[in-house]
């Protein structure tokens, strides 16, 4: 028995070398980058410092304490919006007074490590569970809250900072998918120069900074650029293969993924809708088998749907399923529309009264993607966002070009270009209707950060592949090795920054 | 000169070039810029709102449970009247048996930084931070209360609790670089983390991390952009 179970453990060992050999090697290499800066960005972030990481923390505690999510608005109960446990540790590391203060450094002294040790050797009852509101996030659908729970259970022996670790750690399988997703999309998109323009494009995305800092923190945004880079890769996948069972259950996995991740997750409803027609246009006739395989897909997503505004609902009081969805603020008009989204990526008219704060294309895609840390308040010299904002101008102009001087190319393969443009065009549009609305009324918010457009990233890796495989042979090689390493450069003055603001 | 120009040599010479000349021209100052060495923050400065902590001639504010190090060689805090000539302050310190106290002279501007130098305490500890008035004219310090400046740190003014939180920072009194404390940083991201985060693993990874990442680079250039060109 003994020889026969090693015998079969042999072969499978094998199977498993031969699996991670079979990985291509500039994606092993990229895969290995992800993993060195996913635990940098882990350990040199402070706890609880990134974006609302405290609350979504508070989320997290709750649900894998309680089995049930905490609520958005005041709940007559006696919990509170952390339980007493992160609150004790907010108040022995000076965690809330830090969230992006830069005068301020969390506390590393001994004497205060001791005073949260012996709360924790002394733990209360119920302090770990008490955290039940309200919590500015709780109507945030529950899947990568629940998914953060195993590292949470995994560790529940150990204190609270040694689950915040394990629980940011959790990110790392993510960032490894979605990397692995944004290769895979790159594979089905591109023939020519097949090898480079997929390592440009998933390198483009996994080295860039703010992705690589996100997947450091407690965040579900993090979650939902993992569903849209996999979603876009089996979307490109339906397109080619047409409606069979296996693209079509994935996609309607992935779409009430998405929708339980986040209110922002909505959004994937339109790229969802353009592939399934595309695909289902292009494989014409249809047979009962695909539309039941496509009632399949449906299931799957009302399902996801109803729970997540079950959810929502239950958790959100007033709220609504994720707050850029929800937006209660004034309707504003058609006119004023046209007019904040002009002002978002231009200069404004004479003729064009402000909307809402100088705030538009240069901090949200440039500084908001090239890198905001912490709290926002870590960021690289202005000089970097005036570089990266004058090399995205070139780039998009060089896009433009290589379309018009490739067009016959772009044209035959025009199911995939109108899949893929529909992933950034629904989630912006989105965005800039919620923006626009919330701008409407206080507190004037234009609520768009640079992290809400981390599930477009793999859009962004395909168009610097395209542009990159487009261009003379050397030139665009050369292109590529400069957006790969600058990102990567990049990556470590960010990682520096976050030093000095914590620890110097 | 052949070889250079082949472009499956050039592009991972290049990408490797850029990231040795960038960890030369920012890493290396970023490792020996002098720096202001803080050693805590009891209370940090206020994110938006002054609310000033008003002390009259005589009187004096404190705060509780400010953690000190060996390292702590100042004690500051910020006056918040544009005044001209600022009465003196006395600042003390005190953990267990250890005292310590400053004085900050009369006459500062206004919004100024108030620091006053202390002897170092023996070992980490919790204790007291006091500011008294020491002249004869009425003096307004920073403070804030807002939520998250709300510290476990109370403010009390002769012997009254008062909303404010009145701004304190602890400093080690001299502009020091992170290549001067290497272990004081690694010690302090370690702190708050389990056993596994210390010295030598945080060594291992920033080492791993300046390494790795551009090696990683590097291949994913060679194996994939230039070996495809």
């Amino acid at each position: 028995m003994a020889v026969a179970a090693a015998a079969s453990r042999a072969p499978a060992r094998v199977r498993a070398r031969d699996r991670v050999r079979s990985i291509p090697a500039p994606l092993a290499a990229l895969l290995l980058a992800c993993t060195i800066l996913c635990v940098a960005w882990t350990v040199t972030t402070a706890p609880l410092q990134g974006p609302d990481e405290h609350n979504h923390v508070g989320y997290v505690q709750h649900l894998a304490e309680t089995g049930n999510g905490p609520t958005f608005g005041a709940t007559g109960e006696t919990g509170d919006t952390w339980s007493s446990e992160q609150k004790e540790l907010q108040r022995w590391e000076g965690l809330f007074g830090l969230i992006g203060l830069a005068d301020a450094r969390p506390g590393w002294n001994p004497a205060e490590e001791q005073r949260f040790a012996d709360y924790e050797d002394h733990l209360p009852a119920g302090a770990r569970s008490d955290g039940s509101g309200p919590n500015p996030v709780a109507q945030n659908p529950p899947l990568y809250y629940a998914y953060e729970t195993i590292p949470y259970w995994a560790t529940r022996w150990a204190d609270l900072p040694a689950r915040l670790l394990a629980m940011r750690l959790a990110n790392l399988p993510l960032y490894l998918l979605l990397v692995t997703a944004a290769w895979l999309a790159a594979g089905e998109v591109f023939r020519r120069r097949r090898r480079m323009a997929q390592t440009i494009a998933a390198g483009s995305v996994a080295l860039l900074p703010q992705l690589g800092f996100m997947s450091g923190v407690v965040n579900p945004d993090f979650l939902l650029a993992t569903i849209w880079a996999l979603f876009t890769w089996v979307a490109l996948v339906a397109i080619r293969v047409g409606p069979r069972p296996l693209p079509l259950l994935g996609l309607g996995g992935l779409a009430a993924a998405s929708a339980l991740t986040h209110g922002r997750g909505l959004a994937i409803v339109g790229p969802l809708a353009v592939a399934l027609a595309i695909a289902f246009w292009r494989h014409r006739p249809w047979d009962r088998r695909v539309l039941a395989w496509l009632g399949g897909l449906g299931a799957l997503f009302a399902a996801g749907l109803v729970v997540a505004f079950a959810y929502s609902g239950a958790h959100g009081g007033g709220s609504s399923l994720g707050g850029e969805v929800g937006s209660t603020t004034g309707a504003g008009s058609l006119k004023g529309f046209v007019s904040y989204l002009w002002q978002f990526y231009f200069p404004g008219l004479r003729t064009m009264s402000p909307q809402g704060p100088d705030y538009g294309y240069r901090q949200v895609f440039v500084e908001g993607l090239g890198g905001t840390f912490g709290s926002l308040e870590i960021q690289y010299p202005l000089w970097v966002y005036d570089v990266l904002q004058l090399a995205a101008a070139l780039g998009i102009a060089a896009l433009l070009a290589c379309v018009v001087r490739r067009w016959e190319a772009v044209k035959a393969r025009w199911p995939q270009v109108v899949a893929v443009l529909s992933i950034p065009a629904c989630m912006l549009a989105l965005l800039h209707l919620a923006s626009y609305r919330d701008l409407q009324g206080p507190p004037y918010d234009p609520l768009i950060t640079g992290r809400y457009l981390l599930p477009l990233l793999t859009t962004m890796g395909l168009a610097i592949g395209f542009v990159c495989s487009s261009l003379p042979r050397r030139w665009g090689a050369l292109l590529g090795t400069l957006v790969l390493t600058t990102f990567g450069v990049l990556s470590l003055c960010g990682l520096g920054l976050t030093v000095v603001r914590f620890y110097a | 000169m052949r070889r250079l120009a082949d472009p499956r040599l050039a592009l991972p010479a290049i990408s490797a070039l850029a990231f040795v000349i960038v960890l030369l021209a920012w890493g290396l100052p970023w490792l020996t810029d002098d720096r202001t060495a803080t050693t805590a923050t009891p209370t940090p400065p206020a994110f938006q709102t002054i609310t000033p902590v008003v002390l009259r001639p005589g009187a004096q504010a404190c705060q509780s449970l400010v953690a000190f190090e060996p390292a702590t060689r100042t004690a500051t805090v910020l006056s918040a009247e544009h005044v001209t000539d600022g009465p003196p302050l006395r600042i003390t310190a005190r953990a267990g048996d250890w005292r310590a106290s400053g004085d900050v002279d009369g006459g500062y501007g206004g919004y100024a930084q108030l620091q006053a130098q202390l002897a170092p305490p023996p070992g980490d500890a919790l204790g007291e931070v006091c500011v008294r008035n020491v002249g004869d004219r009425r003096v307004a310090l920073q403070g804030s209360t807002e939520p998250r400046v709300q510290t476990r740190s109370a403010t009390v003014v002769d012997g009254r609790p008062v909303e404010p939180r009145m701004t304190l920072v602890l400093g080690q009194g001299a502009h020091r670089s992170l290549a001067d404390r290497p272990g004081q940083i690694l010690d302090r991201v370690a702190a708050f983390k389990p056993p596994i985060v210390g010295r030598a693993s945080l060594a291992l990874l920033a080492l791993v991390v300046v390494l790795g990442v551009p090696t990683a680079v590097v291949l994913a250039v060679a194996r994939g952009i230039a070996a495809d060109d």
